[in-house]
């Protein structure tokens, strides 16, 4: 009986080791991964403060003063005036304008006028 | 060596060779054998003791890595809480356009502070902080830093490469205080919308003050109904005009004539909303709404639209503007009207007095406080969230005579702000609605009719003409129809008429076959020039910054110009020798 006994004890024993060695890297693992986490929040915070900084900057960058001097210099490009805008159909063929307007002229009444009225 | 005879205590009798040992514990000598239990007792006492330290240092070790631990590390980190909730890095939210680009934003910044009696060599810190911040003398710091207090701000909102010069000072008196700092990217763009805050970040004027609870409550984006490219056309367009005909301001607003929301509004002079301390408080007047001034002749338009819609007037009725109209102290004349009788049209394309005060006795008093109140025009407009908000002045119901029934109908006797203006303007031409004006998405508005379908077509009509014929014919913009109403009053200035001084408006909508948008632009006291020869009147000035506005921002806001197929092509021609 004593011998069973002392088995159990030392089953117990070893159960209780084993548990408490358990729980012990258990809770390791959850303070790691809490610590992992409060890193991630802290990146996840930078980030935003980031994003936030560069959406000012990038605000700022749009100014329209500014993208006109920009434009103005280095591609030329102007407001869009009414006249720009057209329809589909009044897209010419690709090289149609620029290589023989003349072409491009023919079918339009009004571009026929001007071309008289220039003759 | 153990004799029996030691086991006696108290013996002082001994055998030869016997060790003796002197006990101070005991009142005589003892023998090997008691000594040793003794010193047995005393081993197991000291293991006992060690064994219990040593458990009370494993339970710690256990309680502290185990249970206090948890508790620990989340103090050691609350500094980075909450987890679940991110913590957003400034704590006043963006305000931004319609298209979403930010217009005013929170920056998180660090304010450096001291504690003057923990600071032991105020003038080498002084001299060094100095250097760090050229825009603060030395002398000032020195003064700071030997106050007699606990707590000094030596400079607010400093930039992290002047923290990182402070820390590399080295000096431990000088702390950081996470702190913000209020910016606006696009500086004077949105100067008299926006307003300002304080050092502390509080409101203190335009929209910061007046939504300051929602601005602070909540980190979420403030969209505004204002489109940046267009406010920069309007804005650019008022400095030219400002510039060209030396007036003392000028102003304009772009509304959605259907839902009322202001898709621009500014007036110059304006100022950098990131400055502080400007003396001239003219340039943060925000005259769109709080600018209550006489408008002269673009009253003529509701005016017109009351008559239509009472059935008191017909489209075709004519009114004698053949000689001036006496009421009471009041001689009604007319400016290069022709004198004749007037239609309802000719009295707008010529706008003729004589006919309007004509036409509004014939409706009445009554129909016209109520016509006007419908309009909004006699109230200050709350539900607008802009803080500066002037309140119309008109005489009360009970000195409403036919004499200011008369001096109503073309816009004297009765003033009011542009927003006023084009907000009832905007209802006339829209089919009738009368919709609150707003500068957010957030707003809760009531619509209301006020007047009919049928007499909104009807004055769509003539206000074309005139644009086409009449006063406003410099706003004539080929591809888009126009149509709108000038009006010239004398400038009020401490409630006299200066003479040669005039406020100058034009209040158009385009594309008349389907409004979409109105503007109103108002000049004040334009001068004379070989340009305008000689003239100061709206068709002078208003009219054509307003004609320029409308070309430049009609393309921008995707309303399709009306060219036919033959123009378009003959377009894109020019477009392309124009290149060659």
């Amino acid at each position: 009986m004593s011998n069973v006994k002392t088995a159990i004890t030392i089953l117990w024993f070893l159960f209780t080791i084993v548990i408490g060695s358990y729980y012990f890297v258990l809770t390791n693992d959850v303070q790691n991964l809490e610590k992992e986490l409060a890193q991630i929040n802290r990146d996840i915070e930078n980030d935003i403060r980031d994003i936030h900084i560069l959406e000012a900057d990038w605000s700022e960058l749009n100014n329209p003063e500014r993208l006109k001097v920009l434009a103005g210099k280095y591609i030329s490009l102007d407001f869009i005036k009414p006249e720009q805008i057209i329809n589909y159909s009044a897209l010419p063929l690709e090289g149609e304008v620029f290589e023989n307007p003349t072409m491009f002229a023919k079918n339009t009444r009004g571009l026929r006028q001007l071309a008289n009225s220039e003759r | 060596m153990k004799l029996g005879i030691s086991k006696k205590k108290n013996n002082y009798l001994f055998a030869p060779g016997q060790e003796i040992y002197f006990s101070s514990g005991s009142f005589g000598w003892e023998t090997e054998d008691e000594t040793v239990n003794i010193c047995r007792s005393r081993i197991l006492f000291i293991i006992g003791v060690f064994l219990f330290i040593y458990l009370v240092i494993v339970i710690r070790i256990f309680n502290v890595c185990l249970v206090d631990g948890i508790q620990l590390d989340r103090e050691a980190f609350s500094y980075y809480r909450p987890k679940s909730d991110l913590v957003f890095p400034v704590h006043r939210a963006n305000i931004t356009d319609r298209n979403g680009i930010v217009i005013a934003t929170n920056l998180p910044t660090v304010n450096l502070f001291t504690n003057p009696k923990k600071v032991s060599n105020a003038k080498l810190i002084a001299r060094k902080l100095s250097e760090i911040f050229p825009t603060i003398s030395y002398e000032d710091f020195l003064i700071k830093l030997t106050r007699k207090s606990s707590f000094v701000y030596l400079k607010r909102n400093i930039s992290p490469h002047q923290q990182a010069l402070v820390n590399s000072l080295g000096f431990p008196e000088l702390e950081f205080q996470p702190s913000e700092i209020r910016v606006y990217p696009q500086k004077e763009l949105f100067a008299h919308i926006l307003g300002n805050t304080d050092i502390d970040n509080n409101g203190i004027a335009g929209l910061e003050k007046s939504l300051n609870d929602r601005l602070s409550s909540s980190t979420k984006d403030l969209r505004l109904t204002v489109d940046l490219g267009v406010q920069y056309a309007v804005r650019e367009e008022l400095l030219k005009a400002k510039e060209k005909y030396g007036a003392e301001r000028a102003t304009a607003v772009v509304m959605d004539i259907n839902s009322s929301e202001i898709i621009a509004l500014s007036s110059v002079p304006d100022y950098d909303l990131n400055k502080r301390g400007f003396k001239d408080k003219n340039i943060k007047f925000n005259f769109a709404t709080l600018g209550v001034y006489e408008p002269g002749s673009v009253f003529k338009v509701f005016n017109t639209a009351l008559g239509l819609d009472s059935g008191k007037i017909k489209i075709t009725d004519s009114f004698d503007a053949t000689k001036p109209l006496k009421m009471g102290r009041h001689l009604i004349t007319d400016y290069r009207v022709p004198a004749k009788w007037l239609t309802v049209g000719e009295t707008l394309i010529h706008s003729s007095n004589i006919a309007s005060a004509l036409m509004a006795l014939k409706v009445g008093k009554q129909l016209q406080i109520k016509f006007l109140k419908n309009l909004g025009l006699f109230d200050r407009i709350d539900n607008l969230e802009i803080y500066e908000k002037g309140r119309p002045l008109h005489r009360s119901e009970k000195s409403w005579q036919d004499d200011t029934v008369a001096t109503t109908a073309y816009g004297y006797g009765i003033s009011v702000t542009p927003i006023h203006i084009i907000t009832a303007f905007s209802s006339v031409l829209n089919g009738g609605i009368y919709t609150p004006p707003t500068l957010t998405f957030e707003s809760n508005r009531k619509s209301k009719r006020v007047i009919s379908s049928q007499t909104s077509m009807d004055m769509r009509k003539l206000l074309r003409d005139v644009v086409i014929y009449g006063s406003a014919k410099n706003a004539n913009i080929d591809g888009y129809e126009v149509a709108g109403k000038t009006g010239t009053a004398n400038k009020l200035e401490k409630g006299k008429y200066v003479k040669g001084k005039n406020m100058t408006s034009f209040v158009a909508a385009f594309p008349i076959n389907d409004p979409k948008y109105a503007l109103i632009v108002i000049i004040d006291s334009p001068k004379p020039s070989k340009e305008t020869w000689g003239f100061t009147t709206s068709g002078w000035n208003a009219v054509p910054t307003g004609g320029k506005i409308i070309s430049r921002i009609a393309p921008q806001l995707n309303v399709q110009p009306n060219y036919d197929l033959d123009t378009q092509k003959m377009n894109v021609f020019k477009s392309y020798t124009e290149k060659n």
